[in-house]
């Protein structure tokens, strides 16, 4: 389903490389976990997927196609079979989320028609249905999550990618939305998901790569958060430049409701830049 | 549903911008007023050079008994020297140079004095014998004018030699400046334009910035996502140029239809309000084909897929 050949990725020329040497396959139906600390390449190799930015070295293949054989304007049609999600959801606060999921079939231009069939569907699904109306500042961030999973899911993408999607989200929160990923990965969609989620990957026990630096030190089929691996830097076993290790055993801090309705302000600056309108670095990149 | 949204997006774009919407539209409608009063002098060149070189270019008009110059000590131009007039236009020298010769004798000369001052008292004081032989001469090249002129002025019995492109030159030299002058007025105000347009997109891409991430996010096509962009461009330009119709219009109606025309004669002033049937709508193409331009330009520039 998707395939890393050799990749290399360095935003800047002379600076150390995001992503090195990637070898790694993710095949059709699987659920992935990408856990390292922030900086390790997780979020360039999904940006890499969505072909949001190019290797500078290796080929990355995605359902069995050479992303760098298809000409800038197919890519859409490839954007169209993956679904992101995002740690701050990234929905848009004028819209309800009846229109935010509508949003996203009407600007891929589906019919009205089918649109009113799906809509609803996709709401009764994660769980929302009565709650179509709301603006985004009127749900929790587990139902935000809950719209913006519904949006990624509602064309029924072959590949769901979630960068940290229950970065924000309290512990309970965060397993409900575990189970939905879940449900969405059973119905055969790949999914790869970047987390920093200590007991949720100790408790799905589903193939775990771990990333350090830009490389990939560990790579197991039912694997938990931690190891015993000396490479291994959220076992505490590495000095990380970037973030305390975690030593906390509940996950990220508890974080109330009212904080919640404020995180979609707080940006982290990785994902500030993901999909901005101008990404200069990327360009400089491209150019070369 | 896909008309219908990006019709949505274009209207809730221009409101969103209102205010450098309505900069746009003014300055669009300006540069392309000068651009239109050019075009119009223009055409007003074209016509009079090709009336007049349609028309006799050079008129020599033989002594006649009330004639002052000193070539007309004589009196009234005689036979003989209206003959040598005559067999010199014909002649090896000047032929290559005239393409015909209209000769007016005096009877004639006098039905058109009658007719251009019918009505007035003095008509009836004079008759043939008073009004001068005139030869009206094509050139077959109007720029030659000035050979032939020399060839006849100051002869005997020759009273004056007119030539109609140099009598007209004035008039065609200011036109002409005026052309240049609205002309760099047009490209200023039209940089301007361009240059409002880029921003104003540049601002409506910012303002959306989280629509635009989400459409490339779930595979919206290039065109999908800039055409509002640039319909939204088109539409302010095409108010402009609609403006600037209107402009013209006026200006025609008022200035020249009833002023200029009544004043210096319908012969000469061929610019009409009727021209505005080919100017308006050259006018709104070329402020959407700008508009669209500046747009696809920033859009590049700013809104990278």
């Amino acid at each position: 389903m998707i395939r890393f050949d050799n990749v290399t990725k360095t935003y800047l020329r002379g600076q150390s490389p995001a992503v090195e040497n990637l070898d790694i396959e993710f095949t059709r139906g699987e659920f992935v976990f990408l856990v390292g600390a922030s900086g390790s390449g997780k979020s360039t190799l999904m940006r890499m997927v969505l072909k949001e930015t190019s290797p500078s070295r290796g080929t990355v293949y995605v359902a069995g196609k050479d992303l760098s054989r298809i000409p800038s304007w197919r890519v859409p049609t490839l954007r169209r079979d993956i679904g992101m999600v995002f740690q701050d959801f990234r929905l848009l606060p004028s819209k309800t989320a009846y229109q935010n999921i509508e949003f996203a079939l009407a600007v891929i231009g589906t019919p009205r028609k089918v649109v009113r069939r799906l809509v609803p569907e996709m709401l009764e699904m994660v769980g929302l249905a009565d709650k179509g109306k709301r603006m985004p500042h009127e749900l929790s961030g587990g139902e935000q999550q809950r719209v913006a999973i519904a949006r990624a899911y509602v064309n029924r993408p072959s590949i769901l990618l979630a960068d940290e999607p229950t970065g924000n989200l309290d512990p309970a929160t965060a397993e409900g939305i575990l189970g939905l990923l879940t449900e969405i990965n059973e119905h055969g969609t790949t999914v790869v998901m970047a987390t920093h989620d200590r007991a949720a990957v100790n408790r799905m026990r589903r193939r775990v790569v771990e990333m350090v630096g830009g490389e990939v030190v560990r790579d197991d089929a039912a694997g938990r958060y931690e190891t015993i691996e000396p490479d291994s830097v959220i076992s505490g076993n590495t000095p990380d430049g970037e973030e305390e290790p975690e030593s906390d055993p509940v996950g990220p801090a508890d974080v109330t409701e009212e904080e919640l309705l404020d995180e979609r302000e707080l940006r982290p600056r990785e994902e500030e830049d993901l999909f901005a309108p101008d990404d200069r670095d990327d360009e400089q990149e491209e150019d070369r | 549903m896909r008309a219908r949204y990006i019709l949505g997006e274009i209207l809730t774009g221009l409101w969103r911008n209102v205010a450098m919407v309505i900069s746009v539209v003014i300055v669009t409608a300006v540069s392309l007023t000068f651009v239109g009063a050019a075009a119009l002098m223009q055409k007003q060149i074209l016509d009079m050079k090709s009336t007049l070189v349609e028309e006799a270019q050079v008129t020599i008009y033989m002594c006649s008994p009330h004639s002052t110059a000193s070539s007309c000590a004589g009196g009234a131009a005689t036979d003989a020297q209206i003959e040598s007039v005559r067999t010199a236009l014909e002649g090896e020298v000047l032929s290559q140079y005239v393409g015909s010769v209209e000769e007016r004798d005096q009877e004639q000369a006098l039905a058109i004095y009658q007719e251009q001052f019918a009505g007035e008292g003095f008509v009836s004081n004079f008759t043939a014998e008073d009004m001068p032989v005139s030869f009206h001469i094509t050139l077959t090249d109007a720029e030659d004018s000035a050979a032939v002129v020399e060839f006849f002025q100051g002869r005997d019995g020759v009273d004056e030699v007119t030539d109609l492109l140099s009598a007209f030159a004035p008039f065609i030299d200011v036109l002409n400046q005026s052309t240049l002058f609205a002309l760099g007025l047009a490209v200023l105000m039209l940089i301007a334009a361009a240059l409002l347009v880029a921003t104003t997109i540049r601002m409506s891409v910012a303002n959306r910035r989280r629509e635009i991430a989400i459409m490339r996010l779930v595979g919206a096509s290039n065109v999908f996502i800039r055409a509002p962009f640039l319909l939204e461009g088109a539409v302010a330009a095409i108010l402009g140029g609609l403006i600037a119709s209107g402009m013209l219009w006026i200006g025609l109606q008022y200035i020249v239809e009833d002023w200029l025309t009544p004043t210096l004669g319908a012969q000469l002033i061929s610019v009409t309000t009727a021209d505005l049937i080919w100017a308006a709508p050259a006018l709104i193409v070329v402020g959407a084909i700008l508009a669209i331009v500046s747009s696809v330009v920033s859009l590049n520039r700013y809104l990278k897929v």
